[in-house]
């Protein structure tokens, strides 16, 4: 019962450090120091525990060896260490306060075994991870036996004491220790929720291998133990068997010797007596030497003189056995005593008979029953008795044919039973028997309050039996039982573990090896090779996956050479759909290039003439890569072409193209876009953008800027978008780049991109190139910025030269010289304008020119009759010149003759004429007039 | 054109919209005279009026002479590019522009 209290409190402690592990902030605690600290505590636990326990032939049973493994095996190797040495420490140093000296070494080392054993098995067997129930009693069980094994060991010159301490302290310090720890280990099962049984699938060889093999030597054990406690038992009844019989015999001999010598004494005396007087009474002399039974026997055997006087004359010694003994006398023998027993004459009276011859021939009998020779023997049986051990603590004793004690002084004249025998049959009936008997414990003083082993026989009308304490009988057998299943247990320990390890080399090591390849080969590395060469059979298996993944390897690589090829053709319809016949007119030039990346991909370009004056030219790209991406961009290409030819403006196509892609579109594929029609006469260029890269312009002049503008989401992305037009007009010699993000986005091996600012500074810088020179140039610099790094994404590059015929930006219209075609006048003037992108404040200034020429003309030219005038609009790009020439064809007139009005007139002073004149002089940077061929022209100059 | 007429305490403000060209310039002229004789003070609001031709300007002109003789014009509102003209030709100084 003492031994629950640090049983609990080897559970308790566990439990809160566990806990304090788990939800505290001691976890956060560096390993060493929560190693030292834990060590300390169940250090500590250990030494409390050697305190309580059971007391027992002078030391204490206890469980001081469960703090020690609790600590290792649960919460680390040093923390068992630390606490185990404490724990032996304190149990060395323990005698000087009321300690055991006799089991001091034993117990000392023990306890510090089990924190190295808990240590070595948790990092060696358990990979560090506390081991299950079943397995913490084991070993607790193992060191136990050690333990008890050196308390044997360290007193081997008191072998019996050592044993008689082990026996008692065995039991309770195996369960008390086993419990503590086990428990212990359950509690921790239970608070981390482990599954109480493991999943037979999911269960390691290694823990096959330790079930089972931990069943075979619990099964081994047993029946070893087993054999040899029946063998011993066997062994020790022999020998115990001998023991007795020895003592037996010599008390046999002992007694009979002396009743023997006694009788024969007392016999000679009376034949001595009876040659001096034949004629003695026989009842006398009978009287007087305390005999029964005289006969004098003649040679012939008859009784010639007797005590008894019917058989005088009557019985002959011839007639039975017993007293036929006796006729030796009749011849050479001399003397004869007989052993105690029945007579022969009826057979029934007991008799002690010694004969003597007489000189004169025949021999003188004398014979005496048991009361007789007792009275006179006892004193020399228990002398005898007395003073002869059996074994150690073993006895003879001696009883009457009573079965009444003689021999025990303070016991004398009392039954048998007082001593525990219980006599049987055999005994009642005074025979002797061969087998072994057991005494009942007396539970009195009496010095007999254990079990005793005994034979009797009866000699001389005596019984004698002989006893030995049982567990004196069976010492030997217990101590060897015990020592034997001390070492079977340990030797099969030892056995677990080293098949244990056995195993885990041979076999358990060996296929993590080749499952740690297997699963390097599962994650796409198909050329690691197993290697476990340690045997015929890991040979074999690692030849085998060898040859699969050889095998495998060689049918992938087949495959995709295959899919290569069919990729390679996808590539080649893909290239062919694009136009590669470049257009080089007057008006403008297109060269592009696709550079597919090694996967076919999904980019485009296109461009077409609609009539002589329109031209629309695209990039695009389709998101994705591969046969789906090639698929969706010639569907895309067809679309947007079909849109195109329809004469629709840029934004329309965008919006419905987008519609139409967006329908059947599940594949969640879409396509950016850059899209520009240009008016080559105006050089009017509109254009939209569907989240498409912005192109690069190049002006005539040399700047180079991207063509920002308002991107509209990507085609095919969303039904219902509405895509924008944005305008801009083209300049001669203007240069549009159009590309794909395989241009901006190529990568180097640092991961860099190529970027747009790169993309720019090399257009500037090589702006004078030709298209087709600028667009290998430029992917030569691609090439080199990228290094070694693949090409990612396809590369498409567009580049569209606005040339522009000489005088192609001259306007021209006819108009009827009359006042009311002023209207038509205007609007052909202001289009003209806007198309120059001239600035409002200058518009408004050559409009005022237009209108006061104009109304001149209309007024005057023709006089009550009608002709015509002819408005030319020219504009010099680069110069940003704006040049009008008005015609007409009525009469000669030079409006820069006439008088320039005062301006500075009053109001009432002034007249209107000439004004007109004057604001377009004023206005226009120069005014020239001429008359050729019949016709009034004034060319007007001025700079926008 | 679209003129604009109203008249407040005797000041008649008069607001052209829109060119005024040898086209539309009569149709000024007529709104102006159609005021008659009775007119002494009268505003022009040149705010819709975003060009001027010299035959804008002989309104203008005509109309100044007019007012000199029966009351007074003002001219407002006059829009930068108008103003220009304006001032090239010297009216700026005949008129009364705010």
């Amino acid at each position: 019962m003492k031994l629950l209290v640090p049983i609990f409190m080897n559970c308790v402690f566990v439990t809160a450090f566990y806990l304090l592990d788990k939800k505290t902030r001691f976890r956060s605690l560096n390993f060493t120091s929560k190693q030292i600290l834990i060590g300390l505590v169940f250090g500590g636990l250990s030494a409390f525990a050697s305190g309580y326990g059971v007391e027992f032939l002078g030391t204490v049973a206890n469980v001081r060896d469960a703090a020690p493994l609790c600590a290792g095996l649960i919460f680390g190797g040093p923390a068992g260490i630390i606490s185990g040495v404490i724990g032996g420490l304190y149990r060395f140093f323990s005698v000087y306060w009321g300690g055991g000296m006799y089991t001091r070494i034993a117990c000392t080392l023990s306890t510090m075994l089990a924190g190295f054993i808990a240590a070595i098995l948790r990092r060696f067997m358990f990979d560090n991870k506390k081991p299950t129930w079943s397995y913490g009693v084991f070993i607790t069980v193992v060191c136990e036996v050690l333990h008890m094994l050196m308390i044997f060991f360290t007193n081997m010159s008191d072998s019996a004491y050592a044993f008689e301490f082990v026996k008692g302290a065995t039991i309770p310090m195996i369960t008390g220790n086993s419990a503590a720890v086990g428990i212990s280990l359950i509690t921790v099962s239970v608070l981390n929720h482990e599954e109480r049984r493991s999943d037979k699938k999911n269960e390691r060889i290694s823990q096959t291998f330790q079930r089972k093999l931990l069943m075979l030597i619990v099964v081994a054990c047993v029946a070893t133990s087993t054999f040899t406690y029946f063998l011993q038992s066997g062994m020790a009844e022999i020998e115990t068997r001998e023991v007795f019989t020895s003592a037996m015999n010599d008390v046999i001999t002992d007694v009979r010797g002396k009743s023997d010598e006694k009788l024969l004494k007392i016999t000679e005396s009376i034949r001595a007596e009876y040659e001096e007087n034949k004629d003695i009474s026989f009842d006398s002399l009978a009287e007087k030497y305390n005999v029964t039974e005289i006969n004098i026997v003649a040679p012939d055997g008859t009784i010639i003189a007797s005590t008894t006087e019917e058989l005088i004359g009557k019985f002959n010694m011839n007639s039975t056995g017993q007293s036929k003994e006796f006729m030796v006398l009749a011849g050479e023998k001399t003397e004869l005593v007989q052993m105690y027993g029945p007579q022969g004459y009826d057979g029934k009276t007991m008799r002690k008979y010694a004969g003597i011859s007489l000189a004169e021939g025949g021999f003188i009998q004398v014979g005496y029953s048991a009361e007789r020779f007792h009275d006179t023997l006892d004193g020399f049986v228990v002398d005898v008795t007395q003073n002869r051990h059996v074994g150690s603590a073993g006895f003879v004793a001696v009883c009457d044919e009573n079965l009444n004690l003689v021999t025990n002084t303070d016991r004398n004249g009392k039954h048998i039973s007082t001593i525990g025998i219980e006599p049987d049959e055999e005994m009642l009936q005074g025979k002797s028997a061969s087998q072994l008997y057991k005494t009942n414990v007396v539970n009195d003083e009496s010095g007999f309050n254990e079990e005793y082993i005994y034979v009797f026989t009866f000699v001389e009308g005596y019984c004698i039996i002989v006893a030995m304490p049982s567990a004196e009988a069976m010492l030997m057998r217990d101590a060897s039982l015990y020592t034997s299943i001390f070492m079977l247990i340990l030797i099969f320990a030892a056995l677990f573990i080293f098949i244990y390890f056995l195993i885990k080399k041979v076999i358990i090591n060996n296929l993590q090896k080749i499952n740690s390849t297997l699963s390097e080969i599962t994650g796409g590395n198909l050329n690691v090779k197993v290697d476990v060469r340690s045997n015929a059979e890991f040979s074999s298996l690692s030849d085998d996956i060898n040859s699969t993944v050889a095998t495998l390897k060689r049918y992938i690589g087949e495959a995709a050479a295959r899919i290569d090829k069919e990729l390679e053709y996808a590539k080649q319809i893909q290239l062919s759909a694009l136009p590669s016949d470049f257009p080089d007119t007057d008006d403008y030039g297109i060269y592009a290039q696709m550079i597919a990346a090694k996967e076919v991909g999904g980019d485009f370009y296109d461009f077409y003439t609609l009539d002589d004056n329109t031209v629309l030219f695209l990039a695009a790209d389709v998101s994705g890569k591969g046969i789906p991406a090639a698929m969706f961009m010639m569907t895309a290409k067809t679309i947007i072409r079909g849109l195109a030819e329809r004469g629709l403006s840029v934004d329309e196509i965008f919006t419905l193209a987008n519609e139409k892609l967006c329908e059947n579109n599940e594949s969640g594929m879409f396509v950016t876009a850059w899209m520009g029609k240009l008016d080559l006469s105006t050089g009017k260029l509109s254009f939209a953008n569907a989240g498409h890269n912005p192109p690069v312009i190049v002006h005539a002049n040399g700047e180079c800027e991207y063509l920002k503008s308002r991107t509209g989401f990507v085609l095919a992305g969303m039904e219902g978008m509405m895509y924008r037009a944005n305008e801009m007009t083209l300049s001669k010699g203007d240069r549009l780049f159009l590309y794909t993000d395989g241009v901006t986005e190529a990568t180097n091996e640092k991961e860099a991109l190529y970027g747009e600012e790169r993309l720019k500074s090399y257009i500037e810088k090589n702006k004078t190139m030709k298209a087709e020179e600028l667009l290998s140039g430029l992917k030569e610099d691609i090439d080199l910025f990228a290094g070694d790094a693949p090409q990612f994404d396809d590369i498409t590059m567009l580049i569209f030269d606005y040339k522009k015929k000489e005088g192609a930006a001259m306007k021209e219209k006819v108009f009827s010289a009359r006042k009311d075609a002023l209207g038509e006048v205007m609007a052909f003037t202001e289009e003209c304008l806007e198309s120059f992108d001239c600035p409002m404040k200058s518009t408004m200034a050559i409009c005022v020119a237009v209108e006061e020429i104009f109304i001149n003309i209309a007024s005057y030219a023709y006089g009550e009759g009608t002709g015509e005038a002819s408005l030319s609009f020219g504009f010099d790009e680069k110069e940003r010149l704006m040049t009008l020439v008005i015609s007409d064809e009525g009469v000669p007139f030079n409006p820069l003759e006439k008088e320039e009005p005062d301006i500075t007139l009053s109001a009432a002073d002034r007249d209107i004429g000439g004004l007109g004149i004057f604001i377009t002089r004023k206005t226009m940077d120069t005014v020239s007039y001429r008359n050729e061929n019949g016709k009034n022209i004034l060319t007007m100059t001025k700079k926008i | 054109m679209n003129i604009n007429i109203e008249k407040d305490n005797g000041v008649t403000v008069i607001k052209p919209d829109g060119r005024l060209d040898t086209t539309t310039a009569p149709e000024l002229e007529k709104a102006i005279n159609d005021e008659g004789a009775e007119l002494k003070s009268l505003v022009l609001d040149f705010k819709g009026v975003d060009y001027i031709s010299s035959a804008g300007l002989r309104v203008l002109l005509t109309a100044q002479k007019k007012m000199n003789a029966q009351g007074s014009m003002e001219l407002i509102n006059v829009s930068e590019p108008v103003m220009d003209i304006l001032e090239m030709t010297g009216f700026a100084d005949i008129l009364a522009i705010r």
